[in-house]
């Protein structure tokens, strides 16, 4: 780091844009949170809401090529913030990231804080969102050979990044990945690979194991391993029309928390919740295939004891040493995105399918399912369906409209006795006056409790819109306005349902450049926020945010 | 060459398979041996808090399993403390649990959540810690010895319900200043709502070793030395303390711990039924 950090010094600021003898570019990032008390919306009784009213969370992130060397330094800003705890507050300032990367010949070494995976994640994935708090780059170093164009082998070691820290065990890793063109005319290829990955506990850590099973009664006992290995194998087939990629992992004895085992305790009670060792396994594919205006995919995925934690203590989205990916839809709109489907690392029995059509340059239909439920396919976690139609009668105009469908398990994903079901139609609608100003509109309605067995409400049923006026190529104004008008929480006042709450939000967006600033006042409403198939609980917000992002 | 390369890969793999690591060796049961060294773990909880029943059914697993070597405190404080609309009966914030939650710092694990010892264990980050680690982190603290030998007395008037609680703490070896004493009452068997990840919202639950007042002047304890205290020195503290009416003093005990004044690490507790 030192060395990096002398390296950044050295270069001539005459060189530091792009020149001939080497390349600066770099980001920046911040958010700050006016936090706003507002006990109506729960947006109360956090440090942020009861004292500290601002947190503030920056990345000065800056990457330098020269001689034939890649490195990078990331100055990470943590003042306050809700971000790892959104019901908490967290204060730190250092260097978040530092690498150094150098190619010479068909080798690579890298070292440093390093995001890489194998295959699509299940085994391993180093990676960063932002959002959720996630960066778990693996601290250490990494080799890679190119045999040839088509072929190339890596490993890697090291110990995952806990903020500015890192976890006591180790991480170690090896993959094959390959390309191989089935003919001349590339009508069919494969892309195989397989890899391994190897999480070893360090002293403490097995002490902490044993001390917490030795309190076990036999029954629920057992001999922890230091060593535990994945394994995946992996392909993707192109065939024509055809994209099929599939992959199966394997994980060795592993000791984790699995929340929902019997514990059964010395003093004749039966809890739930302990530490358990088991072997796990994944089966992932998908299978795309697309011609004119038709496109559709399919997936399935079988987990079983597929929780692969660093540290057997840490929950939520902390250590983890790979990335299973999610089952459902990622939705974007506000009340379509309001109820997510989290991975389930125990056991899920999961599909989705989703059909693209579009018949003429005026048309665009769109059909989506998923569904997931438990190993023993007995209980349902999740289904949605999901339908949209886009309608381009000109070009000024773009006029989308669908329904959604949820039937969501509240108790598995957010520990809410119940089922709730939702029915949601939506349309987005968008006119071009000329080439720089646009007006689109967002509408959609929640209905809540009203299909089958699936009578939970939660908060009841809501409305949403959305005014976006865009001035291109700088400005965009948005207000929008969520309302739970017909409420189902029981008020703390008058033992009523909640009066109708209004959850009104602006924002102002200025562009310029590589520079973009964000100025935002929002109420909202506490639920799981997803970023790429990863979700956790947010509490309700209210107050300000300011952001900014460049790229330079 | 890519029919070799793979043919070595997949030898490494067999030959990583095959190495054998000897097994670490465990004695599953109640521990035996202990001295008279007692744990302090302080729960954070709140009636909302739906995870939290399973944690409070842990901490009496472990009171079975550790006995009069572990003392349990229950802080309802922070976003889950929040009574339940129109059901829940009492209010068990505290100004002392939320000033505690602001000098602990703030459960940063999720829910349930406790510190043990107030003492941050490697790789933990803060003082809190989940559910599956407090065993090992409590069996860790009791195979120490204890620093201090301590002892609690009480005197209870029911008449005026005058309540003195007298600490007398003695080194068994050098130990560096500054030391402080704290003194706290808990009350448990409470029937009052409180909601559950299992069972929805449970009228009849029985709340136990809620944190009803830290009776010492400081929430963290008053000062008892500042400087080096020899082995064999003894440390007096005594609190007087008037319980309040609705509070039931057969249900209520004080709890006392000498602990570090700057890492706030607890040396040594003890506890002692009010009557």
């Amino acid at each position: 780091m030192v060395l990096i950090t002398a390296v950044f010094l050295y270069v001539n600021p005459l060189h530091a844009q792009e020149g001939n003898t080497g390349r600066l570019s770099g980001s920046f990032q911040a958010n700050v949170n006016f936090f706003q008390r507002d006990s109506a919306i729960g947006a109360a009784n956090t440090p942020g809401y009861d004292r500290q009213l601002v947190g503030s969370e920056a990345w000065l992130n800056l990457d330098y090529s020269n001689w034939g060397f890649d490195m990078g330094i990331r100055f990470d800003l943590f003042n306050n913030t809700n971000l790892f705890n959104p019901l908490g507050s967290f204060n730190g300032i250092g260097i978040g990231r530092w690498y150094i990367h150098k190619s010479i010949g068909q080798f690579e070494v890298t070292g440093g804080q390093i995001y890489d995976q194998i295959g699509s994640g299940l085994i391993f994935r180093a990676y960063e969102a932002r959002p959720l708090a996630i960066d778990n780059a693996l601290y250490g170093a990494r080799v890679a050979y190119h045999i040839n164009d088509n072929w190339e082998v890596k490993a890697f070691g090291g110990k995952q990044r806990n903020i500015f820290d890192y976890y006591n065990p180790s991480l170690w890793g090896a993959a094959l990945e390959g390309f191989i063109p089935g003919n001349e005319e590339y009508t069919w290829s494969l892309s195989p690979g397989i890899g391994i990955v190897q999480r070893t506990y360090d002293d403490a850590t097995m002490d902490q194991i044993i001390a917490a099973i030795e309190t076990y009664t036999p029954e629920d006992g057992f001999i922890p391993k230091y060593n535990t290995r994945a394994a995946t194998v992996y392909n993707t087939l192109i065939a024509g029309n055809f994209t099929w990629y599939v992959e199966g992992a394997l994980k060795t004895e592993d000791v984790f928390e699995d929340p929902f085992a019997p514990k059964n305790n010395w003093n004749g009670t039966v809890t739930q919740g302990r530490l358990v060792s088991r072997p796990g396994n994944v089966l992932y594919t998908s299978l795309g295939y697309t011609t004119g205006g038709l496109g559709i995919i399919v997936e399935g995925k079988r987990t079983q004891d597929f929780r692969f934690r660093v540290d057997p203590f840490v929950n939520q989205l902390r250590g983890q040493v790979n990335f299973l990916p999610p089952m459902a839809r990622v939705n974007t709109y506000r009340l379509t995105a309001r109820y997510n489907a989290a991975t389930q690392e125990i056991g899920e029995m999961a599909g989705q399918a989703s059909i693209r059509y579009s018949p003429n340059s005026h048309w665009a239909l769109g059909l989506d399912y998923s569904q997931i439920m438990n190993l023993d396919m007995d209980n349902l976690f999740y289904r949605e369906i999901y339908i949209d139609a886009t309608w381009k009668p000109k070009d000024a105009w773009n006029i989308l409209f669908g329904v959604q469908h949820q039937w969501y398990n509240q108790f598995i994903y957010e520990g809410k006795p119940g089922d709730l079901s939702t029915i949601t139609p939506y349309t987005d609608i968008q006119y071009k006056f000329d080439d720089h100003r646009a007006l689109r509109m967002e509408a959609s309605a929640m209905f809540t409790g009203r299909v089958g067995s699936a009578q939970n409400t939660d908060y009841g049923d809501w409305l949403f819109g959305l005014l976006e006026y865009t001035i291109a190529p700088h400005w965009t104004f948005t207000v929008s306005d969520m309302f739970n008008f017909n409420p189902k929480r029981i008020n703390p006042d008058t033992g009523d349902f909640e009066d109708p709450i209004h959850y009104p939000r602006f924002d102002v967006f200025y562009s310029t450049g590589p520079h973009r600033f964000a100025f935002s006042y929002v109420k909202q409403v506490d639920g799981i926020v997803c970023t790429g198939g990863i979700c956790r609980y947010e509490p309700a917000f209210s107050g300000f945010k300011v952001g900014m992002q460049s790229n330079f | 060459m890519m029919r070799s390369i793979t043919y070595s890969l997949f030898a490494v793999l067999l030959l990583i398979g095959g190495c054998k690591e000897i097994s670490p060796d465990l004695t599953f049961g109640p521990p035996s041996g202990l001295n008279d060294r007692v744990v302090v773990v302080e729960e954070f909880t709140g009636a909302q808090c739906v995870f939290c029943p399973p944690g409070a059914e842990e901490l009496e697993n472990l009171l079975s399993l550790y006995q009069d070597n572990m003392i349990a405190i229950s802080i309802h404080t922070g976003f889950f403390a929040t009574p339940i609309p129109n059901k829940s009966k009492y209010d068990f914030r505290t100004t002392d649990g939320d000033a505690l939650e602001g000098i602990l710092g703030i459960p940063d694990k999720g829910y349930p959540s406790a510190i043990i010892n107030r003492k941050e264990f490697p790789g933990e980050g803060s003082l809190h810690s989940v559910k599956t680690a407090w065993a090992g982190y409590i069996g860790q603290e009791l195979a120490d010895e204890a620093v201090f030998g301590l002892t609690l007395g009480t005197t209870w008037d029911p008449g005026t319900r005058a309540l003195r609680a007298d600490v007398n703490a003695i080194a068994r070896e050098n130990v560096s200043g500054p030391l402080r004493i704290t003194l706290l009452i808990t009350e448990s068997g409470i029937v009052d709502y409180q909601k559950d990840i299992r069972y929805g919202e449970v009228p009849e639950y029985v709340h136990k070793h809620v944190l009803r007042d830290v009776i010492s002047n400081s929430v963290e304890g008053d000062v008892v030395a500042t400087g080096i205290v020899t082995a064999g020195q003894s440390l007096d503290y005594a609190v007087n303390y008037t319980l309040p009416a609705e509070w039931k003093s057969e249900k209520c005990e004080v709890v006392a711990f000498i602990s570090d004044g700057n890492s706030r690490y607890i040396y040594q507790a003890g506890h002692a039924k009010v009557e």
